[in-house]
């Protein structure tokens, strides 16, 4: 076995994706990565791993951290910072948050903020006001939509796309012309995001019954559960064989204080204005409504033996570390989609989801996130849940940066996914500066690392 | 050295950071710059802000104060080592200016305090120290100037006068340009300009003046206007202005209320600007509309985010004072000027404490000014943008790298500070 080798020794596995639930197996970390254990022949460090869980580090695939002026949070003292945020996610056995959004504008001051964030993997999707692409929409030419935003993607780092809503509506009579049905905008964004990283992002709110035929594997539904009505998602779920043509997360209510980031205000919704407009500023800190998911039956029934299989956990939260009663949570989502369910809902599926091959699980090749949780003394979601809400040992890369009794290392950078592409140049980057009125040049500028923020 | 030309270059003239300069540079010297505004030129050409063609003193390199009117010149590291000598013996460092410095700078320089009892006062304070207590009550959003200018149909102007402030800010984003939906430019825009005095602003937009007291009242007779309890009449204008700026009010669909330095230079400051944020936050609830504090400075904003997200505000050895004017000079402060002329603002009866209590000062700066006259050790640094390149948040929050346009022998401001990361307290 190569130096720097580690063995974790006699673990108890829980992966979905080899469909081991609880077997006894060694693990071996090589090179930031899952190794065959048949083919390390020597081992430069062994840990003990009995009486421990051995599962990938989980994901969470809806985190909102750090969107624009959510410093004004952390003045008001609603958002702790980054180091506190970033051992919570550690304590609970997350070893990658994605931010599914940030505008090309707000994007470098986005990822500073995130790089803020030690220890953890972490990704951030792209979310361009669709009339920057108005040009190749309105010629009906995806592949020019594709090279603009793969370019854009390449030098910012972006991971999957964001849509406010599923077609392209403007608020002004005068662009009325420009708009596009569902149907139409889907199917254009089916061509022009082919072969791109990671997913296209739509607000399950904003999906109606005639948007359902535009679905296509590719699409992730966020947060679902704040959709009023799941019914057209049932129709779709009953009258498609095989796996859905989407994955979602779930949104889920669950009573304890915290802030969501919505579009929206509890006294009226502010919709004509957000949409396609570049507006997603518009985003606002409100503070969580007490309900718990087990109380909503339509959830419940929609998220079922079939459709889990798509699912990823979220919560109505802005983020799963601004959760306090974690282990409730985690009590609750066992008790009702079992341990399996959990694993499936925190791992597997969320790197599905997002197009991370190479994580959600322990099969050779994956990246080397894993997290060592105590056993549960017994198999009750009680005890699962004391289990699962207290993570032992958090290696990131192959690399510990948590431990129970020494807490989070800050002295470990997480690692910013994917990494820099030198592909584009500013020229291919003009057609921002129509819309943005950031020139070109400043756009490719903020491919360039952050190191303006002090980690404090 | 010849001739380069530059395109895309980011001015640091003001907090628009605009990033659209284009420049023509000679031997190390701007001739030619386009798209650049008054401010913005006397930046690049090193002349004063405020004449133009008469050069700004470039302070003159590192040096130690050996007398009441001699100097040692020293290299960097002398000085740097005189400088770390004194902040050792103090009991309290008060360190002013900040908001022009480059991101970099200011996360080394809060490294370099980190554990030691400092006194920040941002040079732009007064207003930012007031927005950010309202921000624990009110968390108003912001917008980008983009955004403002592709869909703002309703811009206010309170106690601010951007020609003077953010000279484009007008002209680039909030009421000249043609936006997306804003085709007409200023034909599709309603802006109107709230002061204590006459400005220039009145030449762009209407300006209602009113007195200092009568501010708070004004908003807060708006608001009783607007919600329909009561007739617009607030005291100080006259009803048919308020009728106007009510009526613009309700037919816009997009609207920004920027709060300049003039909202803070009366007692009644922090009453006028909770009275706006509620009111702000209120009139969300209806169409998009925003609070944005106008700053001067170009890194403002990054210094109060980086103050803030690195939970600066809850640190017990940290304090932030917003006006330099309600510091107290005590035996055992050092005063730390950076990239600012604090003595320019400083009262009478301040002075003379510091020159009674013998408060030493340390001073880095890329000009000569009345603190460098007065510090005990000096260290020149060069001028974000021209000589040095750096990180820099803009007025929104918007974060732009700046480029430098020429190589310099004076050393960036993160260099000093790294520097004397690397020396310790």
């Amino acid at each position: 076995m190569s130096k720097g080798a580690i063995l974790l020794r006699s673990g108890t596995l829980y992966d979905p994706a080899s469909g081991r639930y609880g077997e006894r197996a060694d693990v071996v970390l090589l090179d930031g990565r899952v190794a065959d254990p048949k083919e390390a022949p020597s081992v430069d460090r062994e840990i003990d791993a009995r009486g421990f869980l051995v599962t990938a580090a989980a994901m969470d695939p809806c985190a909102h951290m750090a969107v624009p002026g959510a410093w004004t949070l952390c003045a008001a003292g609603m958002i702790p910072d980054a180091f506190s945020l970033a051992e919570r996610y550690a304590q609970r056995g997350y070893g990658h948050v994605h931010e599914p959004w940030a505008m090309p504008v707000s994007f470098r001051t986005v990822r500073g903020d995130w790089e803020r964030i030690p220890a953890l993997d972490r990704s951030i999707g792209l979310a361009l006001p669709v009339y920057d692409l108005a040009i190749w929409v309105q010629q009906k030419d995806p592949d020019g939509a594709r090279q603009a935003l793969a370019c854009l993607t390449n030098r910012l780092q972006g991971r999957g796309f964001f849509l406010p809503e599923p077609g392209i509506r403007y608020r002004l009579e005068v662009y009325k012309l420009k708009e596009k049905s569902p149907a139409e905008a889907l199917r254009f964004f089916q061509e022009v995001l082919e072969g791109m990283p990671g997913p296209l992002v739509i607000p399950a709110a904003q999906m109606e019954k005639d948007h359902m035929p535009g679905l296509f594997p590719g699409v992730h539904l966020q947060r679902l559960a704040s959709s009023s009505d799941l019914s057209p998602f049932d129709d779709v779920a009953h009258g498609h064989q095989g796996p859905l043509p989407f994955t979602f997360d779930l949104g889920l209510p669950w009573p304890d204080p915290g802030l969501a980031f919505t579009w929206t205000t509890p006294e009226g919704p502010l919709g004509p204005w957000c949409w396609d407009v570049g507006a997603p500023l518009l985003l606002q800190a409100v503070v969580t409504e007490p309900k718990d998911f087990r109380n909503e039956a339509r959830i419940l029934s929609w998220v079922t033996d079939r459709t889990i299989h798509q699912a990823s956990l979220s919560c109505q939260h802005a983020n799963l570390a601004l959760i306090a009663n974690w282990r409730g949570l985690v009590e609750a989502v066992v008790e009702t989609w079992g341990v399996e369910g959990w694993f499936r809902l925190t791992r597997l599926n969320p790197a599905r989801a997002l197009g991370f091959q190479d994580r959600g699980h322990l099969k050779p090749g994956a990246r080397a996130n894993i997290a060592l949780h105590p056993e549960p003394c017994d198999d009750t979601p009680a005890d699962w849940a004391d289990a699962l809400s207290r993570c032992h040992r958090l290696f990131i890369g192959g690399r510990t940066v948590y431990r129970d009794d020494r807490g989070l290392d800050p002295s470990r950078p997480g690692r910013f996914w994917p990494q820099p592409a030198e592909s584009a140049h500013h020229a291919d980057l003009a057609f921002l500066e129509d819309g943005m009125s950031l020139r070109a040049r400043t756009i490719e500028r903020f491919a360039g690392p952050w190191k303006g923020d002090v980690l404090c | 050295m010849g001739e380069q030309r530059l395109t895309s270059q980011v001015c640091c003239g003001c907090a628009c950071l605009c990033d659209d300069i284009d420049l023509v540079v000679r031997d190390g010297q701007v001739v030619e710059a386009a798209n650049v505004c008054q401010w913005g030129l006397a930046r690049f050409t090193g002349d004063k802000k405020y004449g133009a063609g008469l050069p700004r003193k470039r302070c003159r390199g590192p040096r130690v104060r050996t007398g009441a009117t001699s100097w040692s010149p020293t290299h960097l590291e002398g000085a740097l080592d005189a400088a770390t000598e004194i902040l050792a013996k103090a009991s309290r460092v008060v360190v002013y200016g900040l908001c022009q410095l480059s991101q970099q700078a200011i996360s080394a320089l809060l490294d370099l305090r980190r554990g030691r009892p400092t006194l920040w006062i941002p040079s732009e304070g007064p207003l930012w120290e007031t927005a950010l207590h309202i921000y624990g009550q009110h968390p108003v959003p912001m917008t980008t100037l983009e955004e403002v200018r592709n869909q703002a149909d309703f811009v206010l102007f309170w106690g601010a006068n951007p020609l003077r402030s953010c000279p484009r800010l007008p002209a680039r984003y909030a009421l000249f340009p043609r936006g997306r939906f804003t085709e007409r430019g200023q034909e599709d825009r309603r802006a109107f300009t709230v002061d204590i005095q006459h400005t220039e602003m009145e030449r762009i937009t209407p300006l209602l003046v009113v007195r200092p007291e009568e501010e708070p009242e004004l908003v807060a007779g708006l608001r009783a206007a607007w919600e329909g309890r009561s007739d617009p009449r607030p005291s100080g204008v006259s009803p048919k202005e308020v009728k106007k700026v009510l009526q613009a009010l309700e037919q816009s669909s997009y609207r920004v209320f920027f709060a300049g330095r003039g909202t803070t230079h009366n007692e009644a400051g922090g009453a006028l600007l909770e009275e706006l944020c509620s009111w702000v936050e209120e009139l969300n609830r209806q169409a998009p509309t925003f609070f944005m504090p106008l700053a001067s400075d170009f890194n403002t904003l990054g210094f109060i985010r980086q103050f803030v997200t690195c939970g600066g505000l809850s640190r017990p050895e940290w304090s932030l004072e917003g006006d330099v004017r309600r510091w107290e000079p005590r035996p055992g402060d050092v005063l730390l000027s950076v990239s600012g002329d604090c003595f320019w603002f400083l009262t009478e009866q301040q002075k003379d404490s510091i020159g009674r209590l013998s408060i030493p000062t340390v001073a880095v700066s890329t000009y000569e000014t009345q603190t460098t006259a007065e510090a005990q050790v000096v260290m020149d640094v060069g001028l974000l943008g021209i000589d040095t390149s750096g990180d820099a948040v803009r007025m929104d929050g918007v974060g732009v790298c700046v480029e430098h346009i020429r190589t310099a022998d004076q050393p960036s401001d993160v260099e000093i500070f790294q520097q004397w990361l690397r020396l310790g307290p």
